[in-house]
């Protein structure tokens, strides 16, 4: 598994289209972070929901990424696929880990700098963890939503790029959508419950585990569902 | 009795409605040393992929001997970003192998194969024939059980190509069973015992004695200002390699003369000739 990653980082890395999400979501963070004070939840709920964006961009860029020909060449090595395709998952996972600890550092860092004066109230450790917990959640999902439209399970590339936008803004969206048109709430559970699991504490002035215990028992049965799906397919589908 | 390495029982494969092979049946045996032949489109390389477990088949059955290690060498090696070094030593380190011993073959094979100067530049910056040495590389970096070799020798040239031939030729007495599809009939000469044409979606066992009958010469000549072949003596010949004004080719014998009455002709310059040996 160890020498799968660090093939994986070097592929991954050296084609440089990390570069542009991680410059994004930095970005951001300067803009949003930009004038202060803020309301530490909505903040961080704002935070998660750019970076499942960016999460679902960097998992739909790596699916991408990924050369049939050499994929042909490891798996016939390690006679695992599998462990190849968890190690591509691992791979998202750890970049999501470094996008959440971005998320929560930047503006740590910045309310250091600015004598705890950054957001509404004070920094709380709770804050921290909960809030490191929820922005890695999101980087999940959103890796998961965006790898699972792979070349070899969508194999016409402009439909793929339709069903992502599609299914991340949906995903994001539902909530509303359905207050418009409450039949939609019959179909909001195929997206992924980016919606769910803002709406549990946006509002909020502190953090709420009880609120939040069922959307992110969703969200992570919805991540698992989609990683297992996609190797489940890929493993049966193919060259 | 040898042992049946991987068996193909009554395989079948469609790409949508399209019925590509039928009821293919195949059995590989240690030192098995297999060419299959067939224009483009046939069915070759899927047939491989399928006996590597690549490619889904659409009905029958393949058996694999426990443990079996396969190497694959691709026809297209992509151009990635990383140097021959690093993905020949990633791709060691993954099949289980030893820093060390990694480091030993991959300098043994890059000092082989004249790879020395270039296995530090990304591999999307090498030539054709360059890449395809790291195709190979990649396959011999163990010795595997079944060796499934796609077009092996496309984009070589001939000293690699000679070398690559001793190699294979190596493994076989090692037991090393292979695979190969291609169309250079002079390769299928020195690397096969047993040779099938995929027609008609199956697989048709060829007299391999007619085809150890071809005798084919190495011509080399200096070639005008932009001179190109055509079509036509593109059919007579067997392989060309341009390196610069020099062109090398592999002839038939029967057809030898008449290549080198129409090159000469046509200002190219002889510089020389000699037969191959099978």
């Amino acid at each position: 598994m160890k020498n799968l990653l660090v093939y994986h980082f070097k592929t991954y890395l050296k084609s440089y289209k990390l570069l542009l999400p991680f410059l994004i979501y930095l970005i951001y963070l300067f803009a949003a972070y930009g004038i202060m004070p803020f309301s530490i939840v909505s903040s961080f709920s704002e935070s998660t929901g750019v970076l499942f964006f960016i999460m679902a961009y960097v998992g739909f860029s790596y699916a991408e990424l990924e050369n049939p020909v050499t994929e042909q060449l490891i798996l016939l090595r390690i006679n695992n696929d599998t462990l190849y395709y968890l190690s591509r998952m691992t791979v998202l996972l750890i970049i999501g880990v470094v996008m959440s600890l971005l998320g929560i550092l930047y503006p740590l860092v910045l309310n250091i700098v600015n004598n705890d004066h950054l957001f509404t109230r004070n920094l709380q450790f709770e804050d921290v963890t909960i809030g490191f917990f929820l922005h890695c959640l999101m980087a999940f999902l959103g890796a998961m939503t965006g790898s699972f439209f792979h070349p070899r399970i969508i194999k016409n590339r402009k439909m793929a790029v339709l069903l992502l936008f599609f299914f991340a803004v949906m995903g994001i969206s539902k909530g509303a959508l359905a207050e418009y048109f409450p039949p939609t709430r019959l179909i909001a559970w195929v997206f992924p419950p980016v919606f769910d699991i803002l709406a549990s504490f946006t509002k909020l002035e502190f953090f709420a585990i009880p609120a939040m215990a069922l959307p992110v028992t969703l969200t992570i049965a919805y991540g698992l569902v989609l990683m297992i799906g996609q190797i489940q397919l890929l493993k049966r589908s193919k060259f | 009795m040898d042992r049946v390495l991987i068996s193909l029982n009554t395989i079948s494969k469609y790409f949508g409605r399209k019925l590509i092979l039928k009821d293919i049946n195949l059995e590989i045996t240690p030192k098995n040393a297999i060419a299959l032949l067939g224009p483009n489109g046939s069915g070759k390389s899927t047939l491989l992929k399928i006996i590597g477990g690549l490619a889904k088949i659409s009905s029958g059955a393949i058996n694999y001997a426990p443990q079996l290690k396969i190497a694959y060498i691709p026809e297209n090696f992509p151009k990635i970003d990383l140097t021959p070094a690093e993905f020949i030593k990633a791709l060691g380190l993954i099949g289980g192998l030893t820093h060390e011993q990694v480091n030993t073959s991959m300098t043994d094979l890059f000092q082989t194969y004249q790879m020395d100067d270039m296995r530090d530049v990304p591999i999307k910056h090498l030539s054709k024939g360059t890449i395809q040495k790291v195709a190979v590389i990649q396959a011999l970096l163990t010795t595997p059980d079944v060796l499934l070799l796609d077009e092996p020798l496309s984009g070589q040239d001939i000293q690699s190509q000679q070398l690559f031939i001793q190699m294979v030729q190596k493994l076989h007495q090692q037991g090393v069973a292979t695979i190969m599809s291609c169309h250079e009939r002079f390769l299928v000469n020195q690397l096969a015992h047993t040779a099938y044409e995929i027609s008609d979606h199956q697989l048709i066992p060829l007299d391999l004695s007619s085809l150890k009958q071809v005798k084919y010469d190495l011509l080399i000549f200096e070639a005008p200002a932009e001179a190109a072949l055509d079509a036509e003596l593109d059919n007579l010949i067997e392989h060309a390699e341009w390196d610069q004004n020099r062109l090398k080719l592999i002839v038939p014998s029967d057809h030898s003369d008449v290549v080198l009455k129409a090159l000469l002709k046509r200002q190219f310059k002889l510089r020389a000739m000699e037969g191959m040996d099978q």
